[in-house]
């Protein structure tokens, strides 16, 4: 553990100190948001937004290469495509009389197959490695500071709106007879989901991000039944997940985004089977009987 | 002769159908007065939620209009106190009683958030319906009858003009309902009531008409000082909706669809 913080205070381990930070920060966003995303049940609607990302990172990276404009950088196309795919789904849903499920599936598919055409299409080698399956490792002085501002707006909204979010995700029938603008506060819902998908894409990438998202609220459920009290608890786990999971990937030498999504994973499976287990022996001993 | 104040929901001449084209009401008239209590009865499939919902203004009819409270249901949805059943809600969800229940006071200013005189209301909201000692505990810690009474709270907290509610029979606890009827009475003094049930034996008792929703409504009335025998109203269906006592009255029974009555 004190090789940890050695590596935590040494001047040539800024990076360290960067991703350490950031992953802090990102937490308070995932754990807020992924409390209403398991709430309100829509970590499908996550799924497709973290998608699409890699379209908008698509464009960027083709936009910044071939077409030289050096002033667009993947995350500005990671933050449009995000909004958009959100918008996209909430709308065609309320709209268009489609099934929301069918929606998610074409949306999801649609976004990495533009993005995977643009990279395809750019001059030079593009990885995809670090957006796929993130590298918190890589984090750099800048997305510190990006990540940061939009925790805070993240944060700001939700505490401005908690009893309108509280009463969509619940009810949002009855919030609609109260006047509350419920197309208007699930929209903003999911467009803040798309924000802290950004986020979370760098630290797990986009295949594990609703790992991320979903795990630390969902485990948090397990220990408490308020809203609030979920909330605080999903960001301290999420805390507890990325940092610890980057200590051990880095002192095992294993991939970060990886590394996070098992502990997360372990820890939820652990406390589900936990909950199974002794069920499933009483109707046992109750058959026996 | 009834003067347009005293109508506390009029529809007049309305058609809804949903986007598959299958056609729900058709050609629905009718008119509640003020602090009546009625009860919308009918089978699944045949309407009634979906005429809640128009008078809720959540649907738009295709036809005809609605006036709720004398405005369209959109202006008067806030006058309207709406409770819906409970298991359609997500019943793992992490809200307290008194957190449902103070949602009742959320008013549309645009930030939604509550006052002391809110959560004030919110307390004596459950306490008119005996679930003061439970304003802490989650929405699952909550007996499924005890959820009912904390969404009939939630609409008292409204303090609405006129209250909706949604099958309350069906669920709420056997040893609340003779104080739910003892409510329902003191209630009707202050508001009217709109009750959705398909617990027939509801109706005899406590209501003063009843609409019968299959596609298309029809009224029945039941009054005290007419003693016109149920037979000779109903030439059929006798057994199945059982009023005390029944006029004619706006009802026309060539229309009356037997098979509307037939349910478990």
């Amino acid at each position: 553990m004190s090789d940890f913080f050695n590596l935590f205070f040494a001047p040539e381990m800024a990076f360290f100190k960067y991703a350490f930070l950031t992953a802090i920060v990102a937490a308070v966003a995932f754990g807020i948001i992924g409390t209403f995303v398991v709430v309100k049940q829509i970590s499908s609607i996550a799924g497709a937004i973290s998608h699409c990302v890699l379209g908008g990172i698509g464009a960027a990276v083709y936009a910044e290469t071939a077409l030289g404009w050096s002033w667009c950088k993947p995350i500005y196309g990671a933050v449009v495509a995000a909004l958009l795919a959100a918008i996209i789904i909430g709308l065609v849903s309320m709209y268009a009389k489609q099934r929301e499920d069918t929606v998610i599936g074409a949306v999801w598919a649609i976004g990495m197959a533009i993005g995977l055409m643009f990279i395809a299409k750019t001059p030079g080698y593009v990885s995809l490695e670090s957006y796929l399956f993130g590298n918190i490792l890589l984090v750099s002085s800048d997305d510190f500071w990006v990540t940061l501002g939009l925790d805070l707006f993240i944060i700001a909204v939700v505490i401005i709106f908690f009893n309108n979010f509280l009463a969509v995700c619940f009810d949002s029938k009855f919030a609609a007879i109260r006047g509350v603008k419920v197309k208007f506060f699930y929209l903003l819902l999911l467009c803040l989901t798309a924000l802290t998908i950004v986020l979370l894409v760098n630290i797990v990438g986009i295949i594990m991000v609703i790992a991320l998202l979903t795990l630390p609220a969902a485990i948090a459920g397990q220990f408490t039944s308020r809203l609030w009290s979920m909330m605080v608890l999903a960001v301290l786990f999420s805390i507890i997940f990325s940092t610890v999971g980057m200590g051990i990937s880095y002192k095992l030498d294993l991939p970060s985004g990886p590394t996070i999504v098992l502990l997360a994973g372990s820890c939820y499976v652990i406390l589900v089977a936990k909950k199974l287990i002794p069920k499933s022996w009483e109707k046992r001993s109750q058959v026996a009987s | 002769m009834m003067n347009q104040a005293e109508d506390m929901i009029k529809i007049s001449n309305l058609d809804f159908s949903y986007e598959s084209g299958k056609q729900v009401l058709s050609n629905v008239n009718l008119r509640i007065k003020k602090d009546e209590l009625t009860c919308i009865v009918g089978p699944n499939g045949g309407g009634k939620t979906t005429l809640l919902n128009l008078i809720l203004g959540l649907l738009v009819p295709d036809y005809g209009t609605i006036a709720v409270l004398g405005e369209p249901p959109l202006k008067a949805r806030q006058r309207i106190g709406y409770m819906p059943q409970y298991f359609s809600l997500d019943q793992n969800f992490p809200i307290t009683a008194l957190e449902v229940v103070v949602m009742g006071k959320l008013h549309s200013s645009f930030w939604g958030s509550y006052s002391k005189a809110d959560k004030r209301a919110a307390h004596d909201a459950l306490a008119k319906i005996d679930l003061a000692h439970c304003a802490d505990l989650t929405f699952s810690e909550l007996s499924g009858g005890q959820r009912q009474r904390v969404l009939i709270a939630r609409a008292l907290a409204t303090e609405p003009e006129l209250l909706l509610l949604d099958e309350p029979t069906a669920s709420v606890d056997p040893e609340f309902q003779d104080e739910f009827y003892t409510m329902l009475s003191m209630l009707r003094r202050n508001m009217g009531i709109v009750i959705v049930s398909h617990d027939i034996s509801f109706v005899s008792r406590h209501v003063d008409s009843v609409l019968c929703v299959n596609h298309e409504v029809h009224v029945h009335p039941t009054t005290t000082f007419d003693n016109t025998p149920i037979s000779e109203i109903y030439n059929h269906g006798v057994n199945l909706i059982r009023h005390d006592r029944c006029t004619a009255e706006g009802h026309s029974h060539d229309h009356c669809n037997v098979k509307a009555h037939t349910h478990e």
